[in-house]
């Protein structure tokens, strides 16, 4: 697939045109030459003429660290601000850079009160850290949790089915869905979520709506004019070869009275009492421009962090337009390479896709790993007969894991859901099929080596990784 | 040690080093592989390699500050280590947040918000420098039992800077921490000015209930880094992370180390993932400790030089303007690597304000010195006199000098550094007092 042009500031210029796949990872990405990256999803990738945009922009910050930071900076924020907000169709002032969905979705929560009574509810596919912070509140705050099965596959009409039914349960009970936590794009499998109906139903029943986009701006197209959530995060480091770490944070104009204080709190933040004699003697170095919205101002600084990768918004917007073709051909080509190459990594692994309807594909692969579940329950693996499937599962798959970096030179996040194991492929413009040949095959000989307990030899007595130096998370995604 | 070791722009006088540090060239060249190697096998670096190195880090720091691994960890800066503290705290009616009105900006809006959102309140205790350090402690100590002494209220929490932001004084922390202690208060030491800045080796002795400090601010690494202590004792005060992520553990699951588990690591679990974020500042610091070693000659060697340049540059700096610097009668404010100066500008005033104080305690230099305007100047135009020397000085002499008008006068912030030397803040006395005399309203401007 050939694209045209070349980036006419001057960064790259591209006489000719340079097809995705491997062209594209040859002449742009950086990844050393042996590594196959089949999982973008978790940490993403930026392409060289964002990388030296990131360090031009780190070169000026330690040139002049209090020019930068205080006066250029500001402006480079705002410049970034807007060009992605013209991307997800809001306004400008809707719209600001935190560093990361994480950040953003502990903002939005940590902001709002909740008394008695009051209910988080989430889908069960919730991304580790946001239910952690949900349960971090439910202990101390007033507000208990709810869950909503998302077990894959599942078809959308259930999802909302099972969500209206939760509705329904806490208002027969008499208690109260105040937030309703979503994904646009479960991380683990990769699935598309009907988010836009989600949206629909938390406003027909008066439920503030937080959209976890964490895989979004740059995955799939976004309107948040039409979608009209009631909060919204996005990873911009994730799909839309923006450096770790950047993501936006959307709070229609609405409910930016809600959103008192960025977290941490910061020099913008104007307390509300205002009889207190001593806040005109606080001392705001950071200059609060005259005509920035309170919401804008809070979150253009948060204490001393990296800005710089945030900043590199608009280079990472110009490469995808100029040198990728667009938005589109991105996207479709990322979605297309999805599709055949899980059904190419299922026929090698003799397995088969995850069921979802084509209209939730994105640009991920879910391929079912040939392990026996037998093995669950195998003294090979466990270490104690009471001990449940998930955490037996978690230690084949930290094998897997590691086997595959240090053997393979490449990394294919797997998960035990719906009782079986899915590993989770990303495509993306700098690969091919024959990258996911390479990954299914390499997935498939570690698997034999699982179902043949030939894994028992690394798997210490604790059943940990013997000379690992400490536990590795499987969440961190 | 300038042009050798550091990234600055050839023009730019760097005098500022307080507010967001700077790193040598080494520092940032090890940076900048440890993010090549993150883009060139990321879930290898991320997952694998960076784990380990962080655990690096951390050791080093420890070291540094001679305190167990387990109670240090890395956040991105002193703010969000207030932030963790302050809202990991629970919060009960009657309990009052104690802290100085040099608190920096940020950290006394933290502990605004907090009064807003919890039971919790606070008292600001004003403090006007230059002050003894025992009247400071004396002072807080007052304060203190004034308010347990009221019905149903306790202090919970005593915050203070290490060395303040502005003005730039050391603050009698150790005897701060004391303080709180016989008064059966946590103490919660803002350290942003401290790792790199003032010796920390006691740090363990002083044992300061929280303690947060900057890396990138005077332990040359780069930015976002700063460091996190919490003796075990309180481990249990610290249940999550801001923002939460994978490493939090519901409460039915965490599992709080007392003193005999040692190996236990559940701070260093907690902070090992705080979100998504570029690690490499953190991990860089083991190359700018080594950079410290092995080009400055070791911390002492540093503290000794940037002391030195700041006691004997203010010094010069005041006596080059006519004026004097801030200290107190016992020398101790400026036990630390900056230098606080008065501009040579007389502002009317009916109050006895710090310079009259400074003044008085004046031996050498010549009483009434020659200020360069005859009649006194409004007060009321002090700020804006601060805002036209500062965009003066970086507009038409690429450098910038914190400043404010502070107890009836101009005070600026010198930051002393390896890579000044006292032609530096010579020369920067020189144009303060050429933009000194352009100010309308003096002698010789419009």
């Amino acid at each position: 697939m050939g694209v045209v042009g070349g980036m006419n500031d001057g960064t790259v210029c591209s006489d000719s045109p340079v097809s995705f796949g491997k062209q594209m990872r040859e002449r742009y990405f950086l990844f050393e030459k042996n590594y196959i990256n089949l999982n973008h999803g978790s940490f993403g990738a930026h392409p060289l003429p964002v990388r030296q945009e990131l360090s031009r922009l780190q070169n000026e910050a330690d040139a002049n660290p209090d020019k930068f930071i205080r006066f250029t900076s500001p402006t480079y924020l705002d410049t970034c601000r807007r060009r992605v907000s013209e991307m997800l169709h809001s306004h400008c002032d809707e719209v600001v850079i935190t560093l990361n969905a994480t950040t953003a979705i502990n903002t939005v929560l940590r902001n709002l009160y909740f008394q008695q009574g009051d209910h988080i509810l989430m889908l069960s596919c919730v991304y580790g850290a946001v239910k952690k912070t949900a349960e971090y509140l439910a202990e101390t705050t007033p507000v208990q949790l709810d869950e909503v099965d998302c077990t894959f596959p599942v078809a959308d009409d259930e999802v909302i089915s099972r969500f209206r039914a939760a509705v329904r349960r806490h208002s027969s009970r008499g208690t109260s869905i105040k937030v309703a936590i979503f994904d646009t794009i479960a991380s683990m499998p990769g699935v598309r979520l009907p988010f836009e109906r989600l949206i629909e139903e938390c406003r027909a029943h008066g439920i503030l709506s937080v959209v976890d986009g964490a895989h979004g701006i740059g995955c799939i197209p976004i309107n948040l004019s039409q979608l009209r959530p009631d909060f919204f995060v996005s990873n911009c480091h994730k799909w839309l070869f923006v450096p770790r770490s950047s993501a936006v944070l959307y709070v229609p104009f609405r409910h930016q009275h809600l959103i008192r204080s960025s977290i941490p709190t910061s020099h913008s933040f104007v307390p509300r009492s205002t009889g207190f004699a001593g806040q005109r003697h606080i001392v705001n170095p950071m200059l609060l421009e005259s005509g920035k919205s309170y919401f804008v101002s809070l979150f253009q600084y948060t204490g001393t962090v990296d800005s710089t990768p945030g900043l590199c918004i608009d280079v990472a917007l110009r490469f995808r337009a100029q040198i990728c073709g667009g938005e589109h051909a991105i996207q479709r080509y990322c979605c297309d390479l999805a599709r055949r190459g899980e059904v190419l990594a299922a026929g090698i692994l003799g397995t088969e896709g995850l069921a979802i309807a084509e209209k939730n594909r994105v640009g991920f692969a879910n391929v079912r790993l040939p392990i026996d579940n037998a093995l669950l329950s195998s003294p090979a693996y466990c270490t104690g007969d009471t001990e449940d499937h998930d955490t037996v599962a978690n230690r084949i798959n930290d094998f897997l894991h590691r086997a595959m970096m240090d053997e393979y030179n490449t990394y294919i996040p797997v998960i035990f859901q719906g009782g079986a194991f899915w590993a989770r492929f990303s495509a993306q413009i700098y690969l091919d099929l024959d990258a996911f040949a390479y990954g299914a095959a390499a997935l498939k000989e570690l698997c034999i080596r699982v179902n043949s307990c030939g894994a028992v030899a690394v798997l210490g007595h604790t059943g940990e990784m013997a000379g690992s130096q400490q536990r590795r998370t499987t969440s961190v995604l | 040690m300038r042009d050798e070791h550091f990234l600055f722009s050839g023009s730019y006088v760097p005098l500022n080093h307080g507010s967001y540090g700077a790193f040598p060239a080494a520092v940032r060249t090890y940076q900048r592989s440890l993010q090549d190697q993150t883009e060139s096998r990321s879930d290898a670096f991320i997952r694998f390699k960076a784990p380990s190195l962080l655990l690096e880090s951390r050791t080093a720091i420890a070291g540094l500050l001679q305190v167990p691994r387990q109670t240090v960890v890395f956040v991105p800066n002193a703010t969000t280590g207030v932030n963790t503290v302050l809202r990991n705290l629970s919060w009960a009616d009657g309990d009052v947040i104690v802290y100085l009105s040099t608190a920096y900006g940020a950290c006394e809006k933290t502990i605004l918000h907090i009064c807003e959102t919890t039971p919790a309140t606070s008292v600001r205790i004003d403090v006007s420098f230059p002050i003894e350090d025992d009247d400071l402690v004396d002072l807080f100590r007052l304060r203190a039992q004034g308010i347990a002494a009221q019905q149903g209220k306790r202090v919970k929490v005593a915050m203070f800077d290490t060395v303040c932001t502005f003005p730039g004084v050391r603050l009698p922390w150790e005897a701060l921490v004391e303080a709180c202690k016989a008064e059966g208060v946590l103490s919660l030491i803002d350290g942003a000015h401290g790792i790199g800045h003032i010796d920390l080796f006691d740090l363990g002795q002083v044992d300061p209930d929280f303690f947060t400090s900057n890396c990138y601010k005077w332990l040359f690494t780069p930015r976002p880094c700063a460091i996190f202590y919490v003796p075990t004792r309180h481990h249990h005060l610290i249940r999550t992370t801001y923002p939460t992520s994978h490493g939090f553990k519901p409460s039915q699951e965490r599992q709080i180390p007392t003193a005999a588990s040692s190996d236990s690591d559940y701070l260093g679990e907690l902070f090992k993932w705080a979100a998504t974020v570029d690690m490499s500042p953190y991990l860089s610091t083991l190359e700018a400790l080594r950079f410290r070693s092995n080009v400055c000659g070791g911390e002492a060697a540093i503290e000794n030089y940037c002391f030195d340049l700041a006691q004997q540059g203010g010094k010069r700096m005041a006596q080059l303007l006519e004026t004097e610097v801030m200290d107190n009668r016992n020398a101790k404010l400026s036990q630390c690597c900056f230098a606080m100066v008065r501009l040579p500008l007389r502002f009317a005033s009916d109050t006895v304000s710090t310079t009259d104080r400074v003044m008085d305690r004046r031996s050498e230099a010549t009483r009434g010195g020659i200020e360069y305007n005859q009649q006194l100047l409004p007060p009321e135009r002090g700020p804006e006199f601060v805002k036209t020397i500062m965009d003066k000085l970086r507009d038409e002499h690429d450098t910038w000098i914190p400043m404010k008008f502070y107890s009836g006068a101009i005070w600026f912030r010198i930051s002393a550094q390896v890579y000044l030397e006292m032609a530096d803040l010579e020369w920067a006395a020189g144009v303060l007092s050429k933009l000194c005399k352009e100010l309308p309203g003096s002698a010789s401007g419009s």
